[in-house]
């Protein structure tokens, strides 16, 4: 047999190829993949919503003890103004 | 949305021969065509509702495939890489070794004829890999493989003609080899 013949051969080995049949339970394995992606996507649903109120209950306190701070620190100023009521 | 249980089967078995024998013949591995199967479906069902009818369905999930199976080797190079710089793997064979693979699709007296047909169709580059798969193998008209690759079709026919003369050139090489094997 010459190199061309072969080459040819070689090349045209797929013919009368026929289609191969996935496994039968592959479409169950796919089925279960759904379910368990949706499974878990619901569940990140809910620790996403969770760290959210979290994040937002820690944001409105900070506001708040600040807000109570910044009057007990101006109420101070104020009090030690008034003693001597002097400005020069 | 995801489509209903009932819709989604129907659509499984019209396309999983389909999808299963492309990455099949683009991996030359069952256990990883059957993973490519699952995600290709998988991935069809969470965005069938995004799928805007500006292809066929066919064509689509065609592209679905073909994408995955890239990613798939893409990510399997890199494993690959990373073997040879860091630790050994455990299953080194199944990582280096695709040209041992024996289609099951293949008539029994050309399987030793593909397996080198495979292997040598390994060292295409990916445009002329999937043409030359497609045009060849899948049997498509040029016309479906400009479709899908969203190529012009002479493109498409320059990337088979080119992929063909690579491989007759490649495989030529082999001959000698061949002919010492069998003086053996």
């Amino acid at each position: 047999m010459n190199t061309e013949n072969w080459t040819l051969n070689i090349i045209e080995s797929t013919n009368g190829m026929v289609k191969v049949l996935p496994n039968k339970i592959l479409f169950d394995k796919i089925q279960n993949r759904i379910n368990l992606e949706n499974r878990v996507s619901n569940k990140w649903i809910f620790i996403a919503a969770a760290t959210f109120a979290l994040l937002i209950s820690i944001n409105i306190k900070l506001l708040k003890s600040c807000a109570t701070k910044s009057n007990t620190q101006s109420e101070t100023v104020i009090s030690t103004l008034s003693t001597t009521n002097l400005l020069y | 949305m995801a489509l209903d249980n009932k819709d989604f089967e129907k659509l499984y078995n019209q396309y999983s021969i389909l999808v299963y024998n492309l990455a099949l013949n683009y991996l030359q591995n069952i256990e990883d065509a059957e993973e490519i199967t699952q995600d290709v479906f998988i991935q069809i069902n969470n965005s069938l509702s995004k799928f805007q009818e500006k292809s066929s369905l066919k064509t689509w999930i065609y592209r679905i495939t073909i994408n995955k199976c890239l990613d798939f080797i893409k990510h399997k190079n890199s494993q690959k890489r990373f073997f040879i710089f860091g630790k050994k793997s455990q299953n080194e064979f199944e990582i280096e070794n695709v040209s041992n693979f024996e289609h099951p699709g293949i008539l029994m007296e050309n399987k030793e004829k593909s397996k080198l047909l495979f292997e040598i169709i390994n060292e295409l580059g990916e445009n002329q890999k999937t043409a030359f798969l497609l045009s060849k193998v899948d049997g498509l008209s040029n016309p479906e493989i400009s479709e899908i690759m969203k190529l012009s079709i002479s493109s498409v026919e320059s990337l088979v003609f080119r992929a063909k003369s690579t491989l007759k050139e490649k495989i030529s090489n082999k001959f000698e080899e061949y002919r010492k094997k069998i003086n053996y």
